[in-house]
C-alpha cells in the first residue's frame, strides 16, 4: 500500500509542474503587453515600466517562470489588481464557501444516488427501477439554473419554507473562524444559527447535487446489476449471509470503483465553482470570485484561481486513486 | 444403512420464459444418506445444477419456481422453510462449492474475512476466535502458511488453492451435507486429483455426505458410492457406482460412457449421440431421450417411461427394462 | 519429406512491468525453447496444464503471437522470415480453430458472411463461387446450407464449433492448429465434433496440431503427442508409447491423475504436491524438479536436454541418462 501511495504521489510532480507552466503561460500567451492589459490602454509609460519591473517582465521567460514557481511554492499567489490585497489572503473564504456547498451537494447526491441505484439493480425491471431511472434521466438532462430557479420559486417564494439567497441570514452573520459555517457555528455553540446555515444549504445543495446524483444512480445500477449476477454473490448466499449484507457488503464493494470515479469527477467539477448555481443563489464561492475577476480582467486572480482549482482537482484524483486500492485490492498488486 | 439426510420427492421446478412456465425439473426423487458420496451426472441442461440450487434454497426467483414436491433435509421440508431458517441452514448444516474457484470468491475481501464471515454468521464467537478457526480450517484443507493466507486476497492464490479455500469456507461449520457443483471442472488434472483426495478424506474423517454434481464419469468413478444420471430434467438411471458404470441399463447412460474419448485407445471412431438435449418444454410426450435413442420405438415416443427396478437399488427410466 | 512442419527452439517471451514506477520488468517465458516436428497428414497432440505454454506455442507457429526466437519450417519455408504480405498469403495454408471460434467474430454478421470473409481476404473465387463454397462447406461440417443466413448467437456450442471448423476449412488449408476445440462442449456433443474432425482429416488430407488439456481427447485423436510443462516440452512420443510407457515423471503423474470411469481399473495414483510454479519465475534446471518425486540435486542445477531414449520417444529428464530405474516403477 505504501509503495502504491508513493507511486501515486510521485506521479503528481510532473502533473503539477505541467499545470504551473500552462497557468504561467496564460499571462504570456495573451497578445500584447501584459502590463498594458493589466493597467489598461490609457496607462502612462512610467506606470507600465514600473509594472514591468515589479512583475519581472524584463527578465528572460525562464527566470520569470522560476521566480513564479518560487512564489507559489512559498504560498504567494500574487496580488489582486481590483482589491490590491494578496490573493492568498482573500481566496480562502470563497474556497470555504464552495467547499461547504460541494460537500453538502455530494453527500446528498451520493446518499440518494447510490441507494436508488442499488434498489434499482436489486429489483430490476420493477416499477421502482423504471421510475428511478426515468427521474435519473431527467436529472442528467435538466439545466441546473432552471432547476435552481424552480426551487426558489416553489420553496422560497411560494411555500416560503427555505431561504433562497446567501449562506446565512444577513442580519445575523456568522463569526468566521474556519470559513466553514457549519463548523464555525458548532464551535461558537450557536445551534440556532447552525439550523439557519443548513437551511441555506438545502436549495443550492440540491440544485448542484441533482446532476451528480442522477449520474451516480445510473452508474450504481449498472455496476450493481453486474455485481449481483456474479458467482461470489451466490457463494455469499450459500454461506447464509443476510440479503442486506449480500447487497451492501459483498456486491457494493465490488461495484464501487466506477461509482467512485464518478464521485471524484463530479466533486472536482463542483469544487471548480459552479458559476451559475452560485450566482442564482448568491453564494459567495470561488466560481463567483473568478467570474468577477474575469469581468474586471484581474489576471493575477484568474491565474491563481485556475491554479488553485487545478490543484484541488489533482488532489481529488489522488484521493480517488488511493480509495481505488481500498475498494479493489487487485489494483495495488498490479 | 444410514438414515437419510436429504430426501427429495416428486420435485418439479418451472422456469418462466415469456410468461410461459417451462418445466426444468420434472418429478425428481433422490435420497442421500448420512455420510454417503452421491454423484449426480448429466450434461448441460440436464437440470443437475438447478437441483442443487433448489436444495440450498437458491433457485433464482423469478424466473424459477418450485412448483410442487418436497425437499426434506433431516426431516424438515425446505420448500416450506422461511428465508431466515434457510439462512441458518446454509453454510452451517449444508453448504456448497462451485465450479469456478476464480469467480466464486469475492475478489475484494481477504480470505480470512471470507472464512470468518461464515463462522460469525453461524456461531457466537469473537473476532479472535473466528480467526483461529479460519486458520484451522485452512490447515485442514491442506493450505500451507495459513497464517499468511488469511491476510491475502483471492487473486494472490492459484486456482487449486482457491478451490481449497472454498472448501474451507463450506466446511468450517462442519455441515452434514456438502454440495459440490463441478468442483474440479475448471482445474488441471493434477490439481483435480488433489481436490478429489481432499473431498474423499473430508467424507471419511468428518462423515460429511457429499452430493457431487459433474459431467465427468471418471470423477464419479473415483469418488462416489452412488450415481444418479439426469437427462433433460429427469432422473434416467440411479444405482451404485459399479452397476451404473459397468452395466448401464439406460441407453443414454450407455451412450454417454461410450462417447468419452480415450477410454478405448484402439477405437477408431467414437460412439456419439446424434442431436442435442431437448430444450425445456419441447418434449411434451414420451421419453425425453427418444429422439436421440437408437432403440426408440413408437411406445417410447408416446408414453413417459417410469423408473423400472433393474437390480438391487438400481433403477432405469426406459421401456426396454419393462419386461425384466 | 517427412518433417513437414518443423519447430526449432521456439521461444516466445512476454515482458511484465512491475515494481515502483513500473520500471523493473521481468519476463514471462511462455514458450522457452520448444522443438518438435509434425509429419504431413498426422495429428500431433500437444498436452499440458494451464499456463504450460501449449496455446502460445500454437499461436506462435502461425505468428499470431510473435515469437522471440527460433524457427518454424513449414514445407521447407521459414515462417519466421516471412514479410507481412507473404505471411498473410501463407496463412491460407495454416488455419486455426479456437475453443469458441465465433466469440471473436462480429455478432452482427450472418454465418454466411463470416464464412465468406476468409475467401475474400485471400481473393478466392467470385461472389457466386464464394456463396456456393459457403453452402458446400456448411454441408460438409454437417449443417444445413440454410444456416448461412442465421447469426452466431442462434447456435448451440456444438454447432458453433462446426461453423468454426468450416471457417478454417473453407480456404482449403494444409495445416489446422486446433486450440482446445472441444473443451467447452458436453461429452455427447464433443464426440460428434471429434468424429467430424477425423472425417475431415481423411477427406481433405489435413494435418492437425491438436492442443488440449484433456488427455482422453488427445489420446483418441492424436498419432503422436508432446507433453509440455512450464514452457518446455518434456516428452514426445507415439501415442501408444506415451500412454503405455510414459518416461517422464511429469507425464507419469499426469496420466495417473486422469480419473478413470472404470471402477475396476486398479492403479497407483501419483498425486503431485503443490502448484504449477509461475512462468515468470520458472525453477532453475529442470522446471519440474520442485514437484518431481524423483528429483536429484542435479535436476535443480542443469536443464535436461531432449534425448531420444527409444525410437521416436524423446524425453527431457536426467533420470534415464543416469541409469536410474526408479522411473520405471
Amino acid at each position: 500500500m505504501l509503495a502504491y501511495t508513493l507511486r501515486r504521489v510521485a506521479m503528481l510532480v510532473p502533473v503539477l509542474l505541467g499545470m504551473s507552466i500552462i497557468v504561467f503561460m496564460i499571462i504570456h500567451a495573451i497578445p500584447g503587453d501584459p502590463a498594458v492589459i493589466i493597467l489598461g490602454q490609457k496607462a502612462t509609460p512610467e506606470a507600465i515600466a514600473e509594472l514591468h519591473a515589479s512583475l519581472g517582465l524584463n527578465d528572460p521567460w525562464y527566470v520569470q517562470y522560476f521566480s513564479y514557481l518560487k512564489n507559489i511554492a512559498g504560498g504567494d499567489l500574487g496580488t489582486s489588481i481590483q482589491t490590491k490585497t494578496a490573493i492568498s489572503k482573500e481566496i480562502g473564504p470563497y474556497l470555504a464557501a464552495t467547499f461547504e456547498l460541494t460537500v453538502f451537494s455530494m453527500l446528498f447526491a451520493i446518499f440518494i444516488g447510490v441507494n436508488a441505484g442499488i434498489l434499482s439493480a436489486w429489483r430490476r425491471n420493477s416499477w421502482f427501477d423504471y421510475t428511478a431511472m426515468l427521474i435519473a434521466l431527467i436529472g442528467v438532462s435538466m439545466p441546473v439554473f432552471w432547476l435552481g430557479l424552480m426551487e426558489q420559486w416553489l420553496f422560497a417564494q411560494h411555500l416560503n419554507w427555505l431561504p433562497s439567497i446567501g449562506r446565512v441570514n444577513a442580519r445575523d452573520p456568522v463569526e468566521s473562524i474556519s470559513g466553514f459555517y457549519v463548523l464555525d457555528t458548532i464551535l461558537a455553540r450557536r445551534f440556532d444559527q447552525l439550523e439557519d446555515v443548513f437551511k441555506h444549504l438545502v436549495l443550492p445543495g440540491i440544485a448542484m447535487g441533482t446532476v451528480p446524483m442522477a449520474i451516480i444512480a445510473r452508474i450504481t445500477r449498472a455496476g450493481m446489476s453486474e455485481a449481483m449476477a456474479s458467482e461470489y454473490i451466490r457463494t455469499a448466499r450459500s454461506k447464509g449471509v443476510h440479503e442486506f449484507m449480500v447487497v451492501y457488503k459483498h456486491a457494493l464493494k465490488n461495484a464501487f470503483i466506477p461509482i467512485l470515479t464518478v464521485i471524484g469527477l463530479q466533486t472536482g467539477m463542483l469544487l471548480g465553482g459552479a458559476v451559475l448555481t452560485e450566482t442564482i443563489f448568491g453564494w459567495p464561492g470561488i466560481g463567483r470570485y473568478l467570474y468577477s475577476a474575469i469581468s474586471a480582467r484581474d489576471y493575477p486572480v484568474i491565474q491563481s484561481g485556475i491554479l488553485v482549482i487545478a490543484v484541488i482537482f489533482v488532489c481529488i484524483n489522488l484521493v480517488v486513486d488511493l480509495l481505488y486500492a481500498y475498494f479493489d485490492p487487485r489494483i495495488k498488486h498490479r | 444403512m444410514n438414515p437419510p439426510i436429504l430426501e427429495v420427492s416428486r420435485l418439479r421446478i418451472d422456469f418462466s420464459a415469456n410468461q410461459r412456465p417451462l418445466s426444468v425439473i420434472d418429478d425428481l426423487d433422490l435420497t442421500i444418506r448420512e455420510g454417503e458420496l452421491v454423484g449426480i451426472v448429466g450434461e448441460s441442461g440436464s437440470g443437475k445444477s438447478i437441483t442443487s440450487l433448489a436444495v440450498m434454497g437458491l433457485v433464482p426467483s423469478p424466473p424459477g419456481k418450485i412448483e410442487s414436491g418436497e425437499i426434506r433435509f433431516k426431516g424438515e421440508d425446505l420448500t416450506k422453510a422461511t428465508p431466515k431458517r434457510m439462512r441458518q441452514l446454509r453454510g452451517n448444516e449444508m453448504s456448497m462449492i462451485f465450479q469456478e474457484p476464480m469467480t466464486s470468491l469475492n475478489p475484494v475481501f481477504t480470505i480470512g474475512d471470507q472464512i470468518g464471515e461464515s463462522i460469525r454468521i453461524h456461531a457466537r464467537v469473537g473476532k479472535k476466535e473466528a480467526k483461529r478457526l479460519a486458520v484451522e480450517a485452512l490447515n485442514r484443507v491442506g493450505i500451507p502458511r495459513a497464517e499468511e493466507v488469511i491476510r491475502e486476497y483471492p487473486h494472490q492464490l492459484s486456482g487449486g488453492m482457491r478451490q481449497r479455500v472454498m472448501i474451507a469456507i463450506a466446511t468450517v461449520c462442519n455441515p452434514s451435507l456438502l454440495i459440490a457443483d463441478e468442483p474440479t471442472t475448471a482445474l488441471d488434472v493434477t490439481i483435480q486429483a488433489q481436490i478429489l483426495d481432499l473431498l474423499r478424506s473430508l467424507n471419511r474423517e468428518a462423515g460429511t455426505a457429499i452430493m457431487l454434481i459433474t459431467h465427468d464419469l471418471g470423477v464419479v468413478a473415483e469418488l462416489c458410492d452412488k450415481v444418479i444420471v439426469m437427462y433433460a430434467g429427469q432422473v434416467v438411471e440411479e444405482g451404485d457406482v459399479r452397476s451404473i458404470l459397468m452395466h448401464p441399463k439406460h441407453p443414454y447412460t450407455a451412450a454417454l460412457l461410450e462417447s468419452v474419448p480415450g477410454r478405448d485407445a484402439d477405437r477408431e471412431r467414437l460412439i456419439s449421440i446424434p442431436g442435442s438435449m431437448p430444450a425445456p418444454g419441447t418434449v411434451t410426450q414420451g421419453c425425453r431421450f427418444a429422439s436421440r435413442c437408437s432403440y426408440a420405438t413408437g411406445k417410447c415416443r408416446e408414453r413417459v417411461p417410469p423408473l423400472f427396478e433393474v437390480g438391487n437399488d438400481h433403477v432405469s427410466r426406459c421401456w426396454l427394462n419393462e419386461a425384466k | 519429406m517427412s518433417e513437414w512442419l518443423e519447430v526449432n527452439d521456439l521461444k516466445t517471451y512476454y515482458p511484465v512491468k512491475k515494481g515502483l514506477f513500473g520500471r523493473t520488468s521481468e519476463t514471462i517465458k511462455a514458450v522457452d525453447g520448444v522443438s518438435f516436428a509434425v509429419r504431413k497428414g498426422e495429428t500431433f497432440g500437444l498436452v499440458g496444464e494451464s499456463g504450460c505454454g501449449k496455446s502460445t506455442t500454437g499461436r506462435s507457429i502461425l505468428r499470431l503471437a510473435e515469437p522471440t526466437g527460433g524457427t518454424v519450417l513449414f514445407e521447407g519455408q521459414d515462417i519466421m522470415k516471412l514479410g507481412k504480405e507473404e505471411l498473410r498469403r501463407q496463412r491460407r495454408h495454416m488455419q486455426m480453430v479456437f475453443q469458441d471460434p465465433l466469440s471473436s467474430l462480429n455478432p452482427r454478421h450472418t454465418v454466411g458472411k463470416l464464412l465468406e470473409e476468409p475467401l475474400i481476404v485471400h481473393g478466392l473465387g467470385n461472389s457466386s463461387e464464394r456463396k456456393r463454397s459457403v453452402r458446400e462447406m456448411l454441408e460438409i461440417v454437417g449443417l444445413p446450407a440454410g444456416f448461412a443466413s442465421r447469426y452466431p448467437h442462434q447456435f448451440s456450442g456444438g454447432q458453433r464449433q462446426r461453423i468454426g471448423i468450416a471457417r478454417a476449412l473453407i480456404v482449403r488449408p494444409k495445416l489446422i492448429v486446433a486450440d482446445e476445440p472441444v473443451s467447452a462442449l458436453d461429452v455427447s456433443i464433443q464426440s460428434q465434433v471429434i468424429n467430424l474432425m477425423q472425417d475431415l482429416q481423411r477427406d481433405f488430407g489435413l494435418t492437425y496440431l491438436f492442443i488440449s488439456h484433456d488427455l482422453g481427447v488427445v489420446r483418441h485423436i492424436s498419432d503422436r503427442v508432446g507433453v509440455m510443462y512450464l514452457g518446455r516440452l518434456v516428452e514426445v512420443a507415439d501415442k501408444q508409447d506415451l500412454f503405455s510407457r510414459p518416461l517422464h515423471p511429469y507425464t507419469q503423474a499426469l496420466l495417473s491423475a486422469i480419473p478413470n470411469a472404470n471402477p475396476d481399473a486398479k492403479r497407483e495414483r501419483i498425486v503431485l504436491g503443490g502448484d504449477l510454479p509461475s512462468a515468470a519465475q520458472a525453477p532453475s534446471g529442470c522446471a519440474f524438479h520442485t514437484r518431481c518425486p524423483y528429483a536429484m540435486e542435479l535436476c535443480s542445477k542443469v536443464m535436461p536436454r531432449m534425448v531420444e531414449r527409444e525410437r521416436g520417444h524423446v524425453v527431457a529428464c536426467h533420470l534415464d541418462q543416469t541409469g536410474n530405474e526408479a522411473i520405471r516403477c
